[in-house]
């Protein structure tokens, strides 16, 4: 039999739950502990997802030693001290997206997991979405022709109550932003995941609804490394949530992604739909949230690199950066 | 119209498939005639005048310019001609309809919007998308607040042009005669509808290129931008894709969204749902496929109150600081060009 780690998870928020109920489900890893700062709402937490060791210090649960493993879902400003403090537990580390809030906590993150040896991946699970794999081959194989343009759309709808029951959200101190670094962030990752890095940027930001001092809507111009253009819109103050789209023009075709679908329109004009069928962010026995997990367990088993290491992490956190930078005021080269 | 009787008379410069579209939609109303026609290839203007029997034609545009009995000038030319096709006929005293852009340069635009003033003449500029019923129930819903405060604005025109669209035009994809393409060509009826709609830019970062097309213009263009209302918005143009989407304008606010395809409009409710409003009836709607398919109903609206504005002496809908407003976009991107931040 193969062997069954141990994990660790700190905080208990809207994603630990996804993290939690995916671990679950997977047979190569359980869940050892679990730390809130409230013990109350940490104690609940392991009732619900059956978990022995319960904490409100997180230094407890990563100087235990069974512990093979941590995923850190805190507020964004949070992750660097805590993973820097597991890595120095020798703990593997998961961290959810972003990475950091700042380009000086991501590098001392990555930095610090390279010297140790240990694995650090960043939790951006929709690059295993098999509409991504697709998208991917789409992509790869060249079909597209000469690739022109790249437009993400990010519009979705989160209740006023979303920020004010949460006070770490809309603040730049602890969220480091939002709508950008916090909901775009998934779709920034995938597109240069699919199409590499970028070389210059301007954004432009504010805050048009939402009662928060981050910013609710943001759009940006920008440029790949290998030329190609792309803009991007995105924001959380619409009360029609459109799917999140990634467009991808070629001069001999496109791709849409939607998540769970893609569209593949031809030169002919023709299109071919690719579905994820059991993709479902709600339903947790589903393909993105047990797979990053699950290459993260076999990482560490197999000794081997993530799938989607940390550095990865630094790529899109940039860019949003320099989205920030910018402000409407300069060019930010990248 | 307050004097039903009163016929005006046209001259037409250029006689390309614009040019067509505005003699056939001459041709079907009654206020208004076409008396001449100017066009440096004669043939071209001999056999559009023989269609819709036209008595004048002349291969000089000064001449048309001239002529006593016209009492307006369409000028439906190559882009950057239209400046001093324009000045000419403003001179000898005529009204001016020139077609989309107003111009390629701001300053130009400016100069005929000053001129026109000065000589209390009408200067029109011919985004007939204005009139799309799409267009004016956008306009009354946004104006009635149903979509609430405004958040996002995209325009996206991801068409394709063959090879043969630019190498066999002695105009097309040439900076000083076309003065751009695929943004100041294809993209500038949707631009035209969200100033129009949305209101002006205030700051713009553009990128552009060529990526596909032996042209020295730009096929491809990107922006990101802000409106001076503080909404936010983004384009994209091409005419290299062979994967044409259709051209759309999309306005998202808090309480709902509006998308514009031609003359068909969606609506996306706050409750999740959406309703699509067809008003092609009774004319074609632009298509990616076809540039000429355009409903000549909204080009006899825009014609009719043209002539309306010279025959009530008001300003024409789309007149002169209307249509320089989408030129501004444009020059923005142009100027832009990846490298500076444009403030409009």
């Amino acid at each position: 039999m193969r062997k069954r780690l141990k994990a660790g998870i700190i905080g208990t928020g809207w994603s630990a739950n996804n993290i939690a109920k995916a671990i679950n489900w997977l047979k190569n890893v359980e869940l050892e502990g679990v730390c809130n700062h409230k013990i109350t709402t940490a104690v609940k937490f392991g009732e619900i997802y059956d978990i022995p060791f319960v904490t409100d210090d997180y230094k407890h649960l990563i100087e235990r030693k069974c512990i093979d493993f941590v995923i850190v879902s805190l507020p964004h400003a949070l992750h660097c001290e805590v993973t820097l403090a597991a890595l120095e537990s020798d703990k593997h580390v998961l961290v959810e997206k972003p990475l950091a809030t700042n380009l000086a906590d991501g590098n001392k993150m990555v930095n610090l997991a390279k010297e140790k040896g240990l694995n650090l991946g960043i939790y951006y699970q929709n690059r295993f979405n098999e509409s991504t794999i697709k998208a991917k081959e789409i992509i790869d194989a060249g079909i597209l022709g000469i690739l022109m343009q790249a437009n993400i759309s990010v519009f979705l709808k989160r209740d006023p109550p979303y920020y004010k029951d949460n006070s770490w959200r809309g603040t730049w101190k602890l969220e480091g932003g939002s709508a950008l670094i916090n909901q775009a962030v998934h779709e920034i990752d995938l597109l240069m995941y699919l199409l590499g890095d970028i070389e210059r940027v301007t954004g432009f930001y504010g805050t048009r609804f939402q009662n928060i001092e981050t910013e609710d809507t943001a759009c940006a111009a920008f440029k790949f490394q290998n030329g190609v253009f792309g803009t991007l819109q995105c924001t959380t103050a619409v009360k029609t949530p459109f799917p999140p789209t990634i467009n991808i023009f070629g001069t001999e075709g496109a791709i849409q992604i939607q998540k769970s679908l893609v569209k593949h329109i031809k030169a002919d004009g023709k299109s071919q739909t690719f579905k994820n069928l059991d993709f479902n962010l709600r339903d947790i026995k589903t393909a993105a949230h047990k797979s990053i997990i699950s290459d993260f367990v076999t990482s560490i088993i197999e000794h081997k690199a993530p799938a989607v290491p940390g550095k990865e992490g630094l790529k899109a956190l940039e860019f949003i950066l320099g989205i920030y930078k910018s402000k409407g005021k300069s060019v930010v080269k990248l | 119209m307050s004097d039903s009787k009163k016929i005006l008379k046209a001259g037409l410069i250029g006689t390309g498939s614009s040019a067509t579209n505005i003699a056939e939609t001459i041709a079907s109303l009654d206020i208004v005639e076409m008396v001449g026609i100017a066009d440096v290839n004669v043939d071209g203007a001999k056999s559009l005048a023989e269609k819709y029997n036209v008595e004048y034609i002349t291969k000089n545009y000064e001449e048309l310019c001239k002529k006593d009995n016209i009492d307006f000038i369409i000028i439906s030319t190559p882009h950057a001609l239209h400046y001093k096709m324009a000045k000419c006929a403003l001179e000898n005293n005529k009204h001016v309809l020139t077609e989309k852009p107003i111009t390629t340069k701001i300053s130009h635009a400016e100069d005929l919007i000053k001129v026109a003033r000065e000589k209390k003449l009408k200067l029109g500029v011919h985004f007939q998308c204005r009139f799309f019923g799409a267009v004016k129930k956008a306009e009354d819903m946004i104006n009635s607040g149903v979509l609430g405060k405004i958040l996002q604005v995209n325009v996206s025109v991801m068409w394709h042009r063959p090879h043969e669209y630019y190498d066999g035009s002695n105009w097309k994809g040439k900076w000083d005669l076309e003065g751009g393409s695929s943004l100041i060509n294809q993209a500038i009826h949707p631009l035209d509808e969200m100033v129009h709609l949305v209101g002006e830019v205030k700051t713009l970062f553009g990128l552009m290129g060529v990526k596909y097309h032996n042209i020295e213009t730009e096929d491809n263009t990107a922006a990101a931008f802000v409106f001076q209302n503080g909404a936010f918005g983004t384009l994209q143009t091409s005419t290299a894709t062979k994967a044409a989407f259709p051209a759309k304008l999309t306005i998202f606010g808090v309480e709902g969204g509006l998308e514009i395809d031609g003359n068909i409009l969606t609506y996306h409710k706050a409750d999740g749902t959406s309703e699509v409003t067809d008003f092609t009836a009774g004319g074609q709607v632009g298509s990616a496929k076809d540039p000429k398919l355009f409903s000549l109903k909204a080009h006899s609206a825009l014609m009719e109150d043209f002539c309306d504005a010279i025959i009530n002496d008001r300003k024409p809908t789309v007149n002169g600081e209307e249509g320089i407003k989408s030129l501004k976009v444009v020059r923005a991107v142009y100027e832009s060009n990846g490298e500076k931040i444009i403030h409009l």
